[in-house]
């Protein structure tokens, strides 16, 4: 296994654990925003 | 003055630019028969005959008497449009303009679905390091499986712009090809039973301040994370406020259709003039091709094996269908239709479409806040 492959397996753990850490928060942030404005439920 | 003085092209073209121009040929063929992503591939495809015609005045040309530079449009497009990365950005404005980002107030935890099926952007970055291509030109071809075009341009224009023809026409073709390159992938990872379970709809709405935050809050979230994915997360935010503030109806209409009209005919015709035949008529360019299958092929499976973990730690009425992981793509809405069509097929009591979108919409802030991690990690590494 070359270096640069390498450096891609890396690129690989550290761009999937960053975008779950994105989304992670962007979750968290969708949950703040509906406590402090909450979402109507539709009507049966 | 003799027939090659007055016909010099006849004498100047080769194989190669037949190849392209038949190239040219079947991309307007596809666009026009088939319906594959016509809006791009066939200025793509019209732009790939214009400068694969020798001396072609599309394109800047060196001027044997003078040997000044006689400037081509298509050359000023691609300096101003491209190479400034200006229209990608004006496209994720339209694109943020047409997102309706309520379905995921509804399910926010199918948000993580637009994150698990983006493995097959970095699975392919690793192919190509291993069929020699360099982490800048892997990192731009494994981007394909981002399924968004604008990412892909914007990503290989800043790393690859010598790839840019051939990933582009991958990224738009292999997202036409989302119904049939997803069914059979899900198909083999998961059982009958597993393509049946239902999931609980929720019928909540988001208020229109939710919405309206939203956009300020990721952006604001995503420049403390990672500053050079702002311009990314950025543009699509704005042209998702711009639509959800509810003043800007004229702007939000105008964003959605007149801009994104403008700058997808600027764009498809642009992205052509890198499609010239000594760039494109090699083997790298068949080896993108597959690439981005490869990378459409392990973006599916990255969410539907998400999903499969998921199911092993949720509780029996709460599991997910594997079907929806595989929503977590940036094509929108043809993942999630597809994924509810496979999943009336098996069951035609079971509506997965309302998770599906949900998953989708997760896969288009996915893809762009892929396309923003990649832009900063690979200049680290390279």
């Amino acid at each position: 296994m070359n270096d640069i492959t390498k450096a891609a397996i890396e690129i690989t753990g550290l761009g999937m654990a960053g975008i779950f850490l994105f989304m992670v928060i962007f979750y968290f942030v969708i949950r703040a925003i509906d406590k402090f404005f909450p979402a109507k439920t539709e009507p049966e | 003055m003799n027939f090659e003085q007055l016909f010099p092209v006849l004498y100047l073209i080769t194989w190669q630019h037949l190849v392209m121009i038949a190239v040219g040929l079947v991309l307007i063929y596809l666009a026009i028969a088939k319906e594959y992503e016509p809006t791009l591939l066939l200025p793509i495809g019209f732009g790939a005959i214009l400068v694969n015609i020798p001396l072609t005045s599309a394109l800047t040309q060196i001027d044997p008497e003078t040997g000044k530079a006689l400037e081509g449009a298509l050359s000023i497009f691609y300096e101003a449009g491209i190479a400034t990365e200006i229209f990608p950005l004006l496209i994720f404005i339209a694109i943020g303009a047409m997102i309706d980002f309520t379905p995921l107030f509804k399910n926010p935890f199918l948000l993580l679905f637009g994150a698990a099926a983006q493995f097959g952007i970095f699975f392919t970055i690793i192919a190509a390091t291993m069929m020699g291509f360099d982490l800048k030109e892997a990192a731009s071809i494994g981007i394909i499986g981002a399924a968004d075009g604008p990412t892909s341009i914007f990503v290989s224009s800043r790393f690859a712009p010598e790839l840019l023809g051939p990933i582009s026409v991958a990224a738009y073709s292999y997202m036409a090809l989302v119904p049939i390159i997803q069914p059979p992938v899900i198909r083999m990872l998961t059982s009958k039973k597993e393509r049946c379970i239902h999931m609980d709809a929720n019928p909540r709405v988001a208020s229109r301040a939710a919405l309206i935050l939203f956009p300020i809050l990721v952006t604001i979230v995503a420049g403390i994370v990672a500053p050079s994915s702002l311009a990314l997360i950025g543009f699509l935010m704005f042209g998702n406020l711009i639509r959800e503030c509810g003043v800007l109806n004229r702007l939000s209409q105008s964003a959605q259709n007149e801009l994104a009209n403008i700058v997808t005919i600027l764009l498809g015709i642009t992205i052509a003039s890198t499609m010239t035949a000594d760039k494109f008529v090699n083997w790298q360019t068949l080896m993108i091709i597959g690439l981005g299958l490869i990378a459409f092929i392990f973006d599916t499976f990255g969410g539907v094996m998400f999903a499969k973990v998921l199911n092993i730690f949720l509780p029996a009425n709460k599991k997910i269908n594997p079907m929806v992981g595989a929503c977590g793509i940036s094509a929108f809405p043809m993942s999630a239709r597809v994924i509810h069509n496979m999943g009336q097929k098996e069951d035609p009591t079971n509506y997965l479409l309302m998770h599906a979108v949900s998953a989708n919409v997760g896969g288009q802030i996915g893809s762009v806040v892929a396309g923003g991690l990649i832009l900063a990690l690979i200049p680290l590494f390279a």
